[in-house]
């Protein structure tokens, strides 16, 4: 299991997967980049990382990873580009941290994926158009839905009236009762 | 030979399906007890023959056996004898053989069960499980037929889906997912039997009972697991994707929890019977969407559906069924009548019916969701995506209002209440919640929706705990016995009630624990040298080196880390990645070290292949997702209490209104004494 062994049989693997081989092999550079940014800090101080780590970087970091949890990962099935760890996600998600950087509003940012990629690319559909009915719609059932159930409630409580007994106070239905008798017998 | 086996199982299983639903529906129209017979010994002469079948293929699949198509397309001789069994369901063919398997069994152990009954409803119930396996053993005869010859037989083939050869709970997940779906068919197809006789009273919803709560159990169980597999397996360290496959499995799971409500209300009070009936339709038949969207291809682009046969003799057939039961419902409209009777508006009846509201709309949503970019592309040929921003904004609410409702609906007697009993149901709850509220923003919660989810999920712990409390004092006073005998006691006698509210607290529990992993996981994605440490939260991760090994169906890299939780050693953690030969990119496994209160789960995400000198990795802390799979097993639990047989149950079908008002007469017991809460 020696490393050295990994690295030759990870190697002829990507080699022999072919297409795909790409992904390991690109997946370098951006590596490479981090493991430069990483490597500022002096390994033995690493518990001390997170308090050297610049706030408005983090906080760019963090608008980067909000904002990217809404695109989509062109290249798998149903994951945003925060998620995904294929290579097409993690340049999209480097290239909403440098806009964002250079100073986009979020907004922004996505306009410009949209306008790569289509409206697609959004995990939410712009409220605009036709997508207002998946917006609309639910509330729309959930009030008319609303209204016909107080309506049936009203009606059937109307209904009911006559059969109240007029001391209000909590009766059992006959029936009720004869199964009352029934289990309490059985106790 | 085993091509020939299948084929010949399926045809006969055909033929019996055939037999079983002429037979079924004729005699239940005519009741000549030869009809009746005929029908009964025709489910099982289908369950032998799918039977048959399905050993063939799980044998097929077993020796390596290339001829038969569906083993050449799925089997490798290098995948492991536990992966290469249940590879059954890894590919379409072999899940609809597996489906029809279910439904054959599913309807044997009905007409068996019932073999003695003389109710009418049992020959249209077998005869209409017949047509529905018409249609599956129909696709396995034609379009889906896995039993088909290949020649000439290869050497090898690709092997499974690496994603579902790639963790154990694969072995799990579809067949619970597909003992809950076809369960469905049950309370559908007695539903159909009883619009079909005319016997529109109850006892079709008493008949089914038991079973429609076990094929919900199963579906919960399903849908948990599922979640916890794509947790361990997919590495993204999320469990819930809002993706359509699992939308697929959630929309039949809302309308069937949705009717298990509703149907009390008939019980009770003989109302909203054609409700009930549409509710168990729509289930079923997005039982068969779900099913259809799975396995149809249509999710991959609109184009690849209709290429193949499968998808569009699917939606014919959700028609079909659609039509059948409008008819049958418009047909028998005015035996459905019942003219509705409430007391109160303040009642649990009516309580109810905003808990089907509620599930309903939830349900159009998921489906609206689900179904929308669809529909985009038919009108006007845009592509959109409706992905997990959409659905969480919509289904918290609706969440949250559900919670609300299950500590509300179960407190409320049935009929009507007094101001004053309102008072005293509510008034410790209340507080508890607004504790349970507080106490979250004393933590540092300030974001709304999870504050409102502990308040609530406060409120419905004590509610819940309350019912217990009273129906133990009830029971101690009335057999007069200790608090823990009292408890078993109304475990048992009343398990039907208390079941559903260990159910409750089972949901509460995966509500909260939804709640604090979505507010409070946090992540960090670092690139390591060997022997460099990265902080995250209370955990130190640290990477001592890169391994990796040959394994005959997939090459494994994977990177060893040492953890530290606050400075001390614990322990090591080892995420990989998997190449299979008929993969294009690698799947990775995860690392988890669970404790009840957070997981730490690694992806590893990247190497240097060169050297194995440094790793990328992600890590992230997960709160309380363990919590997720315990609160899936207390559903679980309380489901299977609520299914076993009410004791003493010599009398089916009163059994369960006596013993369900037996505690109303607990309460009664408690009323007088007007206990000061
Ligand atoms: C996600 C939410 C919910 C789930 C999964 C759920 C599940 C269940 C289950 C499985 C049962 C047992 C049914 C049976 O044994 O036949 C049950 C019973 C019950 N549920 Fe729910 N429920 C939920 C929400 C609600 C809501 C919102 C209400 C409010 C009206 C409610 C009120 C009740 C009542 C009153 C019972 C009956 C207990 C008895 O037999 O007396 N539930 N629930």
């Amino acid at each position: 299991m020696s490393r050295f062994r990994a690295g030759v049989l990870a190697l002829l693997l990507t080699c022999a997967i072919g297409p795909s081989s790409a992904t390991a092999q690109e997946s370098e550079p951006s590596a490479e980049t981090t493991a430069t940014q990483e490597a500022e800090a002096p390994t033995e101080e690493a518990d001390d990382r997170s308090a050297l780590t610049d706030p408005e970087e983090e906080a760019l970091d963090a608008l980067a990873a909000e904002v990217a949890s809404g695109l989509r990962c062109p290249v798998c099935r149903n994951q945003s580009v925060v998620e995904s760890n294929a290579e097409l996600s993690r340049e999209m998600q480097a290239v909403v941290r440098d806009r964002l950087a250079a100073g986009e509003t979020p907004e922004e940012v996505e306009a410009y994926f949209v306008s790569r990629y289509g409206e697609w690319i959004l995990l939410q559909p712009q409220a605009r158009g036709i997508n207002l009915l998946v917006y609309g719609l639910p509330a729309l059932a959930l009030i008319v839905g609303f209204f016909i159930a107080r309506k049936l409630l009203h009606k059937w409580t109307g209904a009911a009236d006559g059969a109240v007994p007029a001391d209000g106070s909590p009766d059992l239905a006959a029936e009720d009762e004869q199964w009352l008798r029934e289990a309490l017998r059985e106790s | 030979m085993l091509n020939l086996i299948g084929s010949v199982s399926i045809a006969a299983a055909l033929l019996g399906a055939l037999a079983a639903t002429v037979t079924g529906i004729v005699g239940g129209y005519t009741r000549k007890p030869v009809l009746i017979r005929a029908a009964r010994y025709s489910t099982y002469f289908v369950f032998f023959a799918m039977s048959a079948a399905f050993i063939a293929m799980e044998v097929a699949l077993l020796t390596h056996d290339f001829s038969v198509k569906y083993v050449a397309r799925v089997g490798s001789l290098e995948t492991p004898t536990y992966y290469t069994a249940i590879s059954l369901w890894s590919s379409l063919e072999g899940s609809i053989l597996f489906w029809g398997w279910i439904l054959a069994a599913y309807g044997a152990l009905v007409a068996f069960v019932n073999r003695k009954s003389d109710s009418r409803l049992i020959p249209f119930a077998e005869g209409v499980m017949g047509f529905v396996g018409l249609f599956f053993y129909g696709l396995l005869a034609g379009p889906a037929n896995p039993f088909g010859e290949v020649f000439p037989v290869p050497a090898n083939g690709p092997g499974p889906n690496p994603l579902l050869q790639n963790h154990p709970l694969m072995g799990l997940h579809p067949p619970m997912l597909y003992l809950g779906y076809v369960g469905l068919t049950v309370p559908f197809a007695f539903a159909i039997g009883a619009l079909l006789s005319g016997k529109l009273d109850e006892e079709w919803i008493r008949a089914t009972r038991r079973w429609t709560v076990a094929a919900w159990a199963f579906l919960s169980v399903g849908i948990v697991g599922g979640a916890w597999w794509s947790y361990e397996v997919l590495g993204w360290g999320g469990y819930w994707a809002w993706d359509p496959v699992e939308n697929a499995s959630f929309l039949p799971w809302l309308t069937a929890t949705a009717f298990l409500h509703s149907v009390m209300v008939q019980e009770r009070r003989g109302m909203l019977k054609t409700w009930n009936l549409s509710l168990i339709i729509g289930t079923f038949l997005l039982v068969l969407f779900g099913t259809f969207l799975t396995r149809s291809g249509i999710l991959d682009s609109v184009h690849a559906f209709t290429e193949g046969m499968i998808g569009p003799i699917f939606l014919a057939f959700i028609a079909l069924i659609m039509v059948l039961s409008l008819v049958l419902i418009a047909w028998r409209s005015d035996r459905l009548h019942a003219p509705g009777s409430l007391d109160a508006v303040v009642s649990r009846e009516s309580m109810f019916i905003l808990n089907n509201l509620f599930f309903v709309a939830f349900t159009f949503t998921v489906l609206l969701g689900t179904t929308f970019p669809l529909i985009v592309e038919a009108v006007n040929g845009n592509r959109v995506s409706v992905g997990p921003p959409y659905f969480n904004m919509v289904s918290i609410p609706l969440g949250v209002l559900l919670l609300f409702l299950m500590g509300i609906g179960p407190a409320l007697p049935w009929r009507r209440t007094s101001p004053e009993k309102l008072k005293r149901t509510f008034i410790v709850p209340s507080a508890v919640g607004l504790a349970a509220g507080l106490l979250g923003f004393a933590l540092g919660t300030r974001s709304v929706w999870p504050l409102v989810t502990f308040t609530f999920a406060g409120f419905v712990s004590a509610t819940i705990v309350e019912e217990f409390r009273k129906g133990v004092k009830a029971r101690m006073r009335i057999a007069n016995v200790s608090a823990p005998v009292a408890l078993g006691q109304i475990l048992t006698r009343n398990n039907r009630r208390y079941g559903g509210y260990i159910v409750h607290a089972g949901i509460v529990v995966i509500i909260v624990a939804l709640a604090l992993s979505g507010t409070y996981r946090f992540e960090r994605e670092v690139t390591l040298r060997q022997g460099e440490l990265m902080q995250l939260g209370d955990y130190g991760v640290m990477f001592d080196e890169l391994w990796a090994e040959e394994q005959p169906q997939r090459f494994v890299v994977g990177g060893t880390f040492s953890i530290f939780h606050r400075g001390d050693p614990a322990g090591t953690m080892q995420p990989s990645m998997n190449y299979y030969p008929n993969s294009q990119q690698p799947i990775g496994t995860p690392a988890v070290r669970s404790t009840l209160k957070e997981d730490l789960y690694l992806t590893l995400m990247a190497f240097d292949e060169a050297q194995g000198s440094h790793a990328t990795v992600r890590a992230i802390v997960n709160p309380a997702v363990p919590w997720l799979w315990i609160g899936g097993m207390i559903v679980a639990l309380g489901a299977i209490l609520a299914v076993m047989p009410q004791r003493g149950s010599g009398r089916p079908a009163v059994s369960a209104t006596v013993i369900a008002s037996e505690e109303e007469s607990a309460e009664l017991v408690e009323e007088p004494t007007a206990v000061p809460v």
